[in-house]
Parts: structure tokens; C-alpha cells; sequence
């Protein structure tokens, strides 16, 4: 397989993929009884609206059309970003997410932490595989397997009473202080303050997010190092009198790091799970937070397209990492 | 069928994977906490007797084992007040200490009132008959210790009194306080016969505006527990009776109760509910979710495995599509979209779970298959005229029973963090209480930024959380490394 025809393929792939989104958020908010239930049993009481009326209403949500058409209409949408009006403000869902910096808090938040992760999980990882059964190596197992199996919103609480409440070091939620978005109040500072107070707003949520995150990443390295530490080649290269560091990064985390780039991708929409649980504990104004409202006001196109968009995102980290993955392994690049 | 051989084959079986299973230090800690939080389901009600959305003391009151420390210094317990309110017993009367003024000394009488109560679980009342037409003043008081340093959260008082004749009488519900104060919770005049009033089931809480107004509190800045009980010391509770004329009067329901800010094991919540009645029952929760999801999970991952690896060809490689997209979608977002299209009931939340959570599982399955087909005994059992159930239930899935255990052990808490999570976020059965559910009220009740912070309600529904997910890995660890020679440690 060369690099061309394995690049083909993961595109299609990932072309069925969003189109397998598509139909599947279309059965969830369309196709099950949930939400068009719900406005039928409002629309579908004649009484209370004359006939007129309701078959207005039907019009206005679209649902006197047959279903393809209506099917045929929602992939447009999906496609074109179109998901529709707030029901809770009544706005454009799309231009909403990014006038009120939704998309760019979300983005910031799961960056920093992501990145962080990986290289706190990696690092550590490559430590603990060598040191196999030390006391270090028992710590940092118990000491991530503790914090994976911690929930994020516990370990969110936690850190809010400590930095918080109890040595106020950080503030306890939001993205940044009150009456900012205000512009009328004039109470932005200069550029670099700015920076900073955000830093400072951004650090509780990151780190709860990292916390969640690094032990997942730690386990697979390990995991993996240990099994190519075991290799033969592994074996040959200490006999050619290599050092250690050359048979651990040269030798060993090459071969390990293939199936790190593969669940990488897939850790991503975990991290972006827990991403949706510390942005309502954190009071960050994200796109979890957006979808957490949306739950509770039962806003169908905020959540339809909150929804869309992080398995999208989940979509393209795979794709990102299938090419990464084609990059990094000689068996698909030399052919 | 299974033979009586077979049963005994599997039960060695089990018994030999235990034998191993506790020589591994991990597993027995794991056994160890998973038998903990069953014994805790299965005797919620022996290990508690308050049920988890009862109130029980004041809102966020603290452990009560605070109060040994420094910082517990002006905490408060219940106190309650009144032994009999109902005056079940003849013996009730000798409770009460009265004075009378001494125009009325020898024309009042006090006694036990059989039958006539104010509501069906009372046996009977004090009644206080006066006869003549002079006026006078009886009061009935009670002394009691207020030991606390501080006030409590709440108090609520009761009476219940019932004239039997129009004949006007001043009512006075009264405490006095350490410092000689007296603070009226009723103060007035009263003619209606032959009515309970105030009516049984109303009862005077400090909370209401009743008690405000009558107390004046609003304009001190102090709430009524904190007027009320500002001091430690000798407290009064009682009533006076201003008669103008002859009357009888039947008094139920006397009570007074001071709902503290120091509670049990590990306080209350924003509601006053006991937080240890709610972990203790949130184990039901978690392990009936995390158990039968996870089952769930499994069973639909063996299916899916087993015809994929089995059957091959276009069903393998649809089946596996679908899998991989599967496993692509962010589990928590599509678990929160449909748990809030289709409702948040406590078995859609399982079979939700369930249905969500067979990927990973099915591939282990399809590779673990896939290998097995291509063995000799599989050939045999196929020349040999098996056919594909047989060959399925008889020669690959004996082999797999060891790959369901460990997953099935590292699934559950996936499942219970799963549910917790949506607890958190608001999904969760309102009827049922979980762990999540308390998360979910830490959260929306804004304790979080109350002094000091409600560290009792959030730490214990948090560390079961974690310990019941961590007995699960370490279990299922444990096991892995039993069936997995390759991860077997060198002896």
C-alpha cells in the first residue's frame, strides 16, 4: 500500500464517517419520538389551534413536507453549517458560537490540556517502562489509575475547594472576570494583563483536564514500551553496547509510538467528554457548557449542533492521526 | 446440555482462578472494597434509618464529630425539645411544670385528656379546665438545656389547643431565653370552640414568615435561631393561658425541635437529607447500573464479535465498520443527546449505557475469534459434521469466557462513571437517588461558594465513586493478568 492509495482510503473513510454522523443525528433528534413527539403533542391538539393554524405551524417547522425531503433539507443543513435558531435566545446557532467565543474557549481549553497531557503521559510513560516493577513504577500506575478512575466532576470540586476557597489562589469559575464582556464598562486591562488574568482564569479547568486525561496516555506508553523493550532487536541493540537512551528513544519509542499516534485520536473524544463535565463545573464558557444549557432548556439545535460538531472534531483528530500514522510508519511510506 | 462433569470442571475452574486471583495483592484489595459496597446495597436499610430525601437536621449541617475539632467550636445539635408531644401517656402531664396566678389556684385543674387528640396517632391531650368566673393566668413551661455555643440552623415549634366553650382566652406561646428574654411565637385571643387550632399539621418553622413577624427578626439582621437561641443556658418553653371566665381547654401536639448545623457521620445537604443515608443508597444505584449496563454491553459485544469473526466475509466487514465508527463518536455527547431525547428514566440510563458500550469489546472478540477458527480442532469439529452453533457454543466460546470476565470487570465502571456523569450534568432519574445525583446538587444548590464549603457532602459520594470503579479495575486487572500469560510476571 502506498502513501497515495492509504491516504484515498482514510479520506473516504472519514467522508462515510460524517456522513454516518449525519444519519445518526438525524435519527436521535428527528427520527426518535423525543423531539418531534414533543412538538406534536403541541401542535397536534386541533382544539387549540383552528386547522389553519396548525397546518401554518407544520409548515413553519417544516413538517407537512414528506420525510426525504425533510432528510434531504437537515444534510444540507448539517453540511452548510445551518442548525438553525436557539430555542432558548432565539439566534443562529452558528453565529452565536462564534460571537460569544464559544468555539475559541473550548478550543483553548482542550489544546493546552491535551497537549500538556500527552507530553506529561508520554514522558512519564517512557520513565516508568524502564524503571518495570520499581517503586516508581508502582507510584505512577496507582497514581494514574487513581486519577482515571476519579470522576472529572470530583476531582474539578476538589480542586476548586483547595485552590479556590481555601488558598484563593485561582478564581473558581469562569473564563474571565465579571463585566468584561461589557465594553461599555471599559474594565479590559492591556494586552499582556489580559493575558495573564486569563491564564489565571484558564489554570483550575486545564488542570483538571489534564488530571483526567495524562493517566490514559501514561498506561498505553507504558504499556506499549514494555512490549517493545521485550523485542529482540531491543536485546541486539544493548549487545551493540548502544546507550540506554538511544535503545529507549531510537529503538523502542519509535516502534512503541504507533499505537500511541491510533488511540491518541480516540483519547481525544474522551478528553472531550471530560472537557463537556469541566466546563460546567468551571462555569467556562465553551461549547460543553453550551450543550449542559442546552439539556436543561431542552434546546433540540443547540444540542443537535453541539453534538455535530464535537464528533466532528473527534472525526477529524482520527484523521488527523490516520495521516500522522501513514507519516510515521516505514511500512506504509516505503513501498 | 451441561453434564454433572462440566459443573464440576467449572467449579474447579473458578475456584483454581480464585486461588490465583488472591495471591495477588491488588485483586484482594479490589474483592476486599467490591464486597464493602455490596454488603452496603443489599443492607441500606439496616445501615440506615432515615430515608435519603428525609429532612433530618438544618441545611448543610456539618459531621457532628467537628465539634471536637477547633473549627467546630459553634456548632449545634438537634435538640428536641418535648419527650411526648402527643401525650401518648398519662404520665406526659408530669412534664410540664405550671404556675398559676392565685386568684385561679383553686379553680383550675390540670389532667390527662383520654381520646380527645387532634390527630389519630395522638392518644390523648393535656386539658386544663377552669371553672368560675374570675380571670386568671395558668402557665405550662418546660426547662431545657441549650448547650451549644452556637445557634442552630432551624427550629420549629407546635401547638395545637381546642376550646370547648366561646369564652374568650389569651394564648401565648412562648420561650424564654438563657438571658431572661421572652420571644412570643403566638400572642393572641382566641373565642372559636370546638376546632383544633392551629390546625395539627401546621407547625411554626423558623423558616417562615410566621415566626419572622411574630419575633420582629427582620429588622434586628439576625435570623429567628439566631435571636432565639443567642446564648448557652437555661431555656424555657411553655405557654400561658389568660382566662376571663370558666373554660376548658385541651392542648396536643406540643412540640419544639432545633435543627442543628452539626449532624451524623457526614452531615446534610442544602435540603437538611442525610448524606450518609444517600451514599449508603447510591451504592444500590451504581451497582445495579454499572452491572447490568456493563452486562448489557457484554452480551451485545459477544454477539457482534462471534458473528463477525465467525461468520466472516460481508458481515465481518460490515459489522466491523460499523464498530469503528461506532467507537469514533464521542460516548458522553451522543450519551447525553439521547438520554435527553428520550428521557432520563433509570432503565432507559442502563440499556442506554448498555447499548453504547459493546465496541471495544466486539473487536477483542472478532480477534480472539479469528485466530481460534483457524485451529485443528476447529477443522475437526467441522469435518466431523458440527455445525455453526455447536461449533460456537461448544469450541470458540469456552475459549472467550476468560476475555468476558475481565472486560465485563473493566466495563462496570465505565458504566458507573458514565451514569454519574449524567447525574451530574442533570440527567438523571429524579426519583432515584445515585451518587451523581448528589453532584448534581452540590452544583446547582451554589453550596460550592457557601462558608466553610460543604466539603462533607461532596468528598463521600466522591471517593465511593472512586472506590467502587478502582475494585473494578483492580479485579479486572488482576485477571488479565491471569488469563494473559504474556502479562504474567516472571517468577
Amino acid at each position: 500500500m502506498t502513501l497515495r492509495s492509504f491516504l484515498i482510503k482514510r479520506i473516504a473513510y472519514t467522508i462515510l464517517l460524517v456522513f454516518f454522523v449525519i444519519v445518526l443525528n438525524w435519527v436521535i433528534f428527528e427520527a426518535m419520538p423525543g423531539v418531534s413527539g414533543q412538538l406534536y403533542s403541541v401542535l397536534g391538539v386541533p382544539n387549540r389551534l383552528g386547522p389553519g393554524e396548525y397546518q401554518k405551524q407544520l409548515a413553519l417547522y417544516g413538517l407537512d413536507k414528506p420525510y426525504w425531503v425533510r432528510f434531504y433539507d437537515y444534510v444540507r443543513n448539517m453540511l452548510t453549517f445551518q442548525f438553525g435558531y436557539s430555542y432558548k435566545d432565539n439566534q443562529a446557532v452558528t453565529t452565536e458560537l462564534i460571537t460569544t467565543g464559544r468555539l475559541v474557549n473550548t478550543l483553548v481549553l482542550l489544546g493546552t490540556s491535551t497537549v500538556i497531557s500527552i507530553i506529561i503521559g508520554i514522558l512519564l510513560g517512557i520513565l516508568v517502562s524502564r524503571r518495570r516493577g520499581s517503586s516508581t513504577d508502582s507510584f505512577w500506575v496507582t497514581t494514574s489509575l487513581t486519577t482515571f478512575s476519579l470522576p472529572t466532576f470530583f476531582m474539578g470540586i476538589l480542586l476548586i475547594f483547595l485552590f479556590a476557597f481555601a488558598l484563593g489562589w485561582f478564581p473558581p469559575g469562569g473564563a474571565y472576570p465579571n463585566g468584561w464582556d461589557n465594553a461599555a464598562l471599559q474594565l479590559k486591562p492591556g494586552f499582556l494583563v489580559e493575558i495573564l488574568v486569563r491564564a489565571q482564569y484558564l489554570f483550575l479547568p486545564a488542570l483538571t483536564l489534564t488530571l483526567f486525561s495524562y493517566g490514559g496516555f501514561l498506561l498505553l506508553t507504558r504499556a506499549t514500551m514494555m512490549e517493545a523493550l521485550s523485542e529482540d532487536y531491543i536485546l541486539t541493540a544493548r549487545a551493540k553496547g548502544l546507550s540506554e537512551r538511544a535503545i529507549l528513544m531510537k529503538h523502542a519509542f519509535k516502534n512503541a509510538s504507533l499505537p500511541i499516534i491510533t488511540s491518541s485520536a480516540l483519547a481525544f473524544g474522551t478528553i472531550l467528554s471530560g472537557a463537556i463535565i469541566t466546563e460546567t463545573i468551571f462555569n467556562w464558557p465553551g461549547m460543553g457548557k453550551w450543550l449542559f444549557d442546552a439539556v436543561q432548556y431542552k434546546d433540540f439545535p443547540v444540542m443537535q449542533a453541539m453534538f455535530f460538531i464535537i464528533a466532528l472534531s473527534v472525526i477529524a483528530a482520527n484523521f488527523i492521526s490516520d495521516i500522522l500514522y501513514g507519516i510515521v510508519d516505514p511500512r506504509i511510506k516505503y513501498e | 446440555m451441561v453434564s454433572r462433569k462440566g459443573i464440576i470442571f467449572q467449579l474447579r475452574r473458578i475456584t483454581g482462578t480464585a486461588r490465583i486471583l488472591f495471591k495477588n495483592r491488588m485483586a484482594i484489595v479490589g474483592v476486599i472494597l467490591l464486597l464493602g459496597f455490596v454488603f452496603m446495597a443489599l443492607a441500606a436499610p439496616l445501615l440506615t434509618s432515615y430515608n435519603p430525601y428525609e429532612t433530618v437536621s438544618g441545611v448543610e449541617a456539618q459531621p457532628d464529630w467537628v465539634m471536637n475539632f477547633p473549627d467546630g467550636f459553634y456548632l449545634s445539635k438537634n435538640i428536641v425539645v418535648v419527650s411526648d408531644p402527643l401525650f401518648n401517656s398519662p404520665a406526659s402531664i408530669q412534664a410540664w411544670t405550671a404556675t398559676a396566678s392565685p386568684s385561679v389556684l383553686s379553680t383550675i385543674q390540670i389532667s390527662y385528656a383520654k381520646g380527645t387528640a387532634s390527630t389519630a396517632d395522638s392518644a390523648g391531650s393535656l386539658q386544663i379546665t377552669h371553672t368560675g368566673n374570675d380571670s386568671g393566668v395558668i402557665q405550662l413551661s418546660q426547662q431545657f438545656q441549650f448547650p451549644y455555643h452556637g445557634p442552630p440552623k432551624r427550629f420549629i415549634a407546635s401547638m395545637s389547643y381546642l376550646l370547648s366553650q366561646t369564652q374568650p382566652v389569651h394564648i401565648r406561646l412562648f420561650v424564654v431565653g438563657a438571658n431572661g428574654e421572652v420571644f412570643n411565637l403566638i400572642n393572641a385571643n382566641d373565642t372559636l370552640a370546638g376546632l383544633w387550632r392551629p390546625s395539627p399539621s401546621f407547625s411554626l418553622d423558623s423558616n417562615g414568615v410566621d415566626i419572622a413577624s411574630a419575633l420582629g427578626s427582620r429588622t434586628t439582621g439576625l435570623t429567628p435561631p439566631q435571636l432565639v437561641f443567642s446564648d448557652r443556658g437555661t431555656y424555657y418553653y411553655g405557654v400561658e393561658l389568660t382566662f376571663y371566665g370558666s373554660q376548658q381547654i385541651n392542648i396536643d401536639n406540643f412540640q419544639l425541635n432545633t435543627y442543628g448545623t452539626a449532624w451524623g457521620l457526614m452531615g446534610t445537604d442544602y435540603a437538611g437529607s442525610d448524606v450518609y443515608t444517600q451514599v449508603v443508597y447510591g451504592a444500590r444505584i451504581s451497582l445495579l447500573v454499572g452491572l447490568t449496563a456493563a452486562a448489557i454491553g457484554i452480551g451485545l459485544g459477544l454477539i457482534v464479535g462471534l458473528l463477525a469473526g465467525f461468520l466472516g466475509k460481508l458481515v465481518d466487514e460490515v459489522l466491523m465498520r460499523f464498530t469503528d465508527m461506532m467507537l469514533v463518536i464521542p460516548s458522553l455527547p451522543l450519551l447525553i443527546v439521547l438520554v435527553a431525547v428520550l428521557g432520563a428514566r433509570i432503565w432507559n440510563l442502563i440499556i442506554i449505557i448498555g447499548f453504547l458500550g459493546w465496541m471495544g469489546f466486539a473487536r477483542i472478540v472478532r480477534s480472539q475469534v479469528l485466530t481460534l477458527r483457524e485451529r485443528p480442532y476447529i477443522e475437526a469439529a467441522k469435518a466431523s459434521g458440527a455445525g455453526t452453533g455447536r461449533i460456537i457454543y461448544r469450541h470458540i466460546f469456552p475459549n472467550i469466557v476468560s476475555l468476558t470476565y475481565v472486560n465485563l470487570a473493566l466495563t462496570v465502571p465505565a458504566a458507573i462513571l458514565s451514569e454519574s456523569a449524567l447525574a451530574f450534568l442533570g440527567l438523571s432519574d429524579p426519583t432515584v437517588n445515585s451518587w451523581g445525583h448528589m453532584f448534581e446538587n452540590v452544583n446547582i444548590s451554589g453550596s460550592l461558594s457557601h462558608l466553610p464549603p460543604p466539603w462533607w457532602w461532596v468528598l463521600p459520594p466522591g471517593f465511593s465513586i472512586a472506590l467502587v470503579s478502582l475494585s473494578f479495575i483492580l479485579i479486572g486487572y488482576a485477571l488479565d493478568e491471569i488469563f494473559n500469560p504474556k502479562l504474567r510476571r516472571r517468577q
